[in-house]
């Protein structure tokens, strides 16, 4: 008797999963709930940018779209469950991933289910279009990012680099990456030290005593906003300037000006999207959309993520005119042209949100500048610079 | 009695099987998920619902099993061998966590256990070779007795056969003396001396057996996410497992299973209700409150969990003995 | 003479509970171990069964030492013992304890449990039923969980596991103490079958002294740790000295 009450709720659990079918279908997970949740505005951002389109448009080519926002809550085994779902009961036509190492662990089975995929990672070993070809990236790489930052420094005349990364793939793997390469030597500069910390710390004194002790120049980031409040908050207390960092994309939040007020003062970051507010024509259609609907990031990840949404709407707009104005009924047809469509894209414009896309190598493109915290903004401090 | 709990496991194996084939790849994933998460269960009641161990390192310990697995597999050694291999290894290193025990007891031992997850954890992170380190250790389809494991539903048949035969063991084993002795160790180490039960000995091959048992899963689990890594087994994946066999009930057969498979399907459904209803912004943070609550009532109300709650809603079940929640152990000896 | 302990001491901080205690008990003899509370009684019978470790002293059963071996090797060796109070065990029917005593009589390389996981074991249930269960009357409750069981029925299962492993010496602590006298005549007559049967020595620590006088060949008086008295189980009554220590009189 146990059994049958098991089976019946197997049974219950697995029925209310059945796949409610659109003819597009879009999958988006990221991290809605756990560590990464204070820059995951990206997501909102591909799902408002179709949910746009559904409401002017009345979708991509006159269908409707799908837009499922899903959470995988920086856990390895439900961001594959969820890569599942997609893949098989949404049949979504393209999917946006999340962390680096479900990324990884599904390259993959994406190749193998042959289904376009945008990484909000940015770890250069995906991005690779002859061994993973439907995998496709939107921005510089995080090594990419930390060039960007050295070159500056040495552009000004400074020497000593310090980087504080995180224990996880995304901290050592980039970091081990721009170390092998040698191009800190090459730039005139000197890595004085590399501090490795705890993804989850809540308190580095001790490691940014250490950092005083090597009177670096720069102390470059490779973390998220999280850790990188609890860096900024103890480098005050141990006498460091917020001017000496410097962090990569993911520490471009509001929240860090907010919470630590006068110690972020000075804090640099990556910028690769135009901030939510510029005055771009991408704005003008967000606010019209937020007239509508409540906007829930209103940062600069929302921005990407806006872009992310034209980039796919785009491809998959020219997969369904390519068949006649018809949704290919092969979901592996349509995924296929999709693809080549995403591919094709070499001057898509996005709004302003960043320069034209060209996907035609992966990677859209590979500009950003450093922006400064200044009285309790972020405000862009340079040009643009090509990354490559 | 056994040949009673054989027919089951055959019929809920059998029953898993067909649901892997209705609901398509989703749905092998999900019943794959709750067959590994039932043999990492069963493992987990062997130790602390039978032997009365509490052990938090359960999810560092599936770790080595998916490591061992993936390197056997990748170095081009058959899937079998390969969740043979980490069988064995498991079982080593659980022996090796369960020293501690033969000196420590209760809640002294299970903080002993955590440093053991945390060591093996910090391991994992370190020993590039094995473990490839942060990045984690990609691991390549393998091949079961010459059959490619590629898709999500051939690896549902490896799993929910071993599942069979874990199950089958564990109800075996509860029935020799060596489970006896599991038993009489859970209510007092000082009774089971008296009695004279090689008191370490026992302990030790609960550790072994349950280690090696969790080795098997964390194989599975290795296969099925292509992917060991750090990140994947961590103190959050042992209190996962805690839960699953609390709530499904403590030193019964069938609640590791009927644990895993709620606290697999749980967040499933709560996110699928919540779809539904157009609620699943807000139903979806609810997931973790929703388990911390499920286990704190279960420990008030219901300890023996789920299968003592089901098997009270059968209507036909008088027999059922009413134990008592605290093991009320008359000491023996004066101390 | 098969038991021979002599010189056997033991201290608990700066208390010493048995001091050059010595004693003797041959094959088949039942020997009453009695005195008043405090006397040493099941101290020293924890000494023989490798519960404690005393600080001096020999215990030799058929020539071998027995102090330093563990309770498990004990048993394996034939020395068996029963408790004063019981252990209410979950999860363990009456049969799976009389099993679990038997194990002992298995001489098992490690391994072996992986060789019982394909054994049946019907025919020792069979035995355990007939020649254990059967005369304690626990046959009808063999398969019924233990806590379920009355107190005297537990005494009864612990005893029941005892004999199961056929010892050659059984040590009873207290085996009728909270039993209805009756219970508690029917245990001793148990006993007295099985030392019949097996031929084993009993040492019995025990109070009542009904049970005591019409079981035991040979009583062996303890106050504060020492021997004070052996002999019939008629002498004993008669001895001043026993009566001085043990009723309380002048």
């Amino acid at each position: 008797m146990r059994l049958r009450h098991a089976a019946a709720i197997l049974a219950l659990t697995l029925a209310g999963a059945l796949p409610a079918r659109a003819q597009v279908s879009v999958c988006i997970w990221g991290t809605i709930t756990g560590p990464d949740a204070l820059v995951n505005g990206m997501s909102y951002g591909i799902r408002d940018y179709l949910e746009s389109l559904n409401q002017t448009k009345g979708g991509i080519a006159g269908q409707k779209v799908n837009a499922l926002l899903l959470d995988g809550r920086y856990k390895l085994d439900e961001e594959l469950k969820i890569y599942r779902r997609c893949v098989d009961q949404e049949n979504a036509v393209f999917i946006s991933g999340w962390s680096t190492g479900s990324v990884k662990a599904l390259s993959d089975q994406i190749t193998q289910d042959g289904v376009p995929f945008i990484t909000q990672s940015y770890a250069s070993e995906v991005l690779d279009p002859k061994k993973f070809p439907y995998i496709f990236m939107a921005g510089p790489t995080y090594e990419q990012q930390m060039i960007i930052a050295l070159r500056d420094l040495a552009a000004k005349g400074g020497k000593r680099v310090v980087i504080m990364h995180a224990d996880n793939e995304y901290g050592r793997g980039p970091v081990n990456v721009i170390r092998q390469s040698g191009v800190v030597n090459q730039l005139g500069l000197q890595l004085v030290d590399t501090v490795e910390f705890r993804y989850d710390a809540q308190d580095l004194t001790a490691q940014m005593l250490r950092v005083k002790s090597r009177k670096p120049d720069m102390v470059y980031i490779q973390a998220s906003t999280p850790q990188a409040i609890v860096i900024l908050r103890d480098a005050a207390k141990a006498g460091l300037a917020g001017k000496l960092f410097i962090g990569n994309l993911y520490t471009i939040s509001p929240t860090i000006p907010e919470q630590l007020g006068e110690a972020a003062e000075g804090f640099r970051a990556i910028q690769a999207y135009q901030f939510y507010g510029t005055d771009i024509p991408a704005m003008k259609q967000i606010e019209a959309f937020g007239a509508k609907a409540p906007i829930e990031k209103k940062d600069m990840y929302y921005m990407k993520g806006w872009m992310e949404g034209i980039a796919i709407a785009a491809a998959v707009e020219g997969a369904i005119k390519q068949n006649g104005g018809k949704v290919p009924a092969d979901i592996k047809q349509f995924r296929e042209a999709v693809r080549q469509q995403m591919e094709a894209q070499t001057k898509l414009d996005d709004g302003g949100i960043t320069p034209p896309l060209d996907f035609s190598n992966h990677q859209g493109f590979v500009q950003a500048r450093i922006a400064e915290v200044n009285g309790g903004k972020y405000v862009p401090v340079g040009d643009w610079i090509d990354a490559r | 009695m056994n040949t009673r709990h054989l027919v089951i496991a055959v019929a809920v194996a059998l029953l898993m099987g067909a649901l892997s084939l209705a609901f398509g790849r989703f749905g092998a994933y999900m019943v794959n998920a709750v067959a590994i998460a039932g043999i990492g269960a069963l493992s987990l009641n062997l130790l602390i619902g039978y032997g009365g161990q509490i052990s938090f390192a359960q999810g560092a310990l599936l770790g080595v099993g998916a490591y061992t697995a993936g390197n056997i597999s990748n170095a081009g050694g058959d899937g079998l061998l390969a969740i043979l291999g980490a069988g064995v290894m498991g079982a080593i290193i659980s022996a090796l966590i369960g020293i501690p025990a033969l000196r420590l007891r209760g809640l002294y031992f299970a903080i002993a256990t955590l440093a053991a997850q945390a060591i093996l954890e910090y391991l994992f992170k370190i020993l590039d070779p094995i473990t490839n380190g942060v990045s984690g250790l990609v691991i390549r389809p393998t091949t079961i007795l010459g059959i490619p494991m590629t898709s999500d539903r051939s690896l549902v048949v490896p799993s929910l056969v071993i599942l069979v035969i874990v199950w089958v063991a564990v109800s075996r084993l509860m029935r020799i003396d060596l489970g006896r002795s599991f038993l009489v160790l859970r209510e007092s180490e000082i009774v089971a001396k008296g009695m004279g039960i090689d008191v370490a000995h026992a302990k030790i091959l609960a550790f072994f057996a349950s280690g090696f048992i969790a080795g098997l899963a964390g194989a599975l689990a290795g296969f099925a996410n292509r992917l060991a890594s750090p990140e994947a087994f961590t103190l959050d994946l042992s209190a996962d497992y805690i839960a699953m066999i609390i709530i499904g009930g403590l030193g019964t057969w069938t609640g590791p299973l009927i644990g895993a498979a709620f606290v697999v399907l749980l967040p499933e459904a709560i996110q699928r209700v919540g779809e539904a209803a157009g609620l699943s912004d807000i139903l979806s943070p609810l997931r973790e409150l929703a388990f911390g609550l499920l286990i704190i009532l279960f420990l008030i109300f219901e300890p023996r969990g789920l299968t003592a709650l089901l098997s009270r809603l059968k209507p036909r079940s008088l027999a059922v003995p009413a134990p008592g929640a605290v093991p009320a152990t008359g000491e023996s000896l004066p101390p | 003479m098969s038991l021979v302990a002599r010189e056997v001491t033991i201290r608990f901080g700066g208390v010493i509970a048995v001091e050059r205690m010595a004693l003797e008990v041959s094959p088949g003899e039942i020997v009453g171990l009695i005195g008043p509370n405090g006397a040493g009684k099941t101290t020293f019978i924890n000494c023989v069964s490798g519960t404690y470790r005393p600080h001096t002293g020999t215990v030799r059963w058929l020539g071998d030492e027995l102090l330093g071996l563990s309770p498990s090797t004990l048993l394996r060796k034939g020395v068996a013992r029963t408790f004063q109070n019981v252990a209410s065990l979950h999860d363990l029917t009456v049969l799976d304890i009389a099993k679990l005593g038997a194990s002992a009589r298995k001489d098992r390389q490690s391994g072996g449990h992986l060789l019982d996981f394909f054994r049946s074991d019907s025919a020792l249930e069979r035995e355990l039923l007939e020649q254990i269960l059967e005369p304690l009357e626990l046959a009808d409750v063999a398969h019924k969980p233990i806590q379920t069981l009355s107190y005297g029925r537990r005494k009864a299962v612990d005893l029941a596991r005892a004999l199961a492993a056929y010892p050659q010496l059984l040590l009873l602590d207290e085996p009728v103490a909270g039993l209805t006298s009756h219970e508690g005549m029917a245990m001793a007559g148990v006993v007295r079958n099985v030392r019949d049967r097996l031929g084993c020595a009993v040492i019995m620590v025990e109070h009542k002294m009904d049970v005591v006088m019409s079981t035991c060949d040979r009583i062996v008086v303890m106050a504060a740790g020492s021997k004070i008295f052996e002999g019939l189980p008629a002498e004993v009554q008669a001895d001043p000295e026993v009566r001085r220590v043990y009723l309380g009189e002048p």
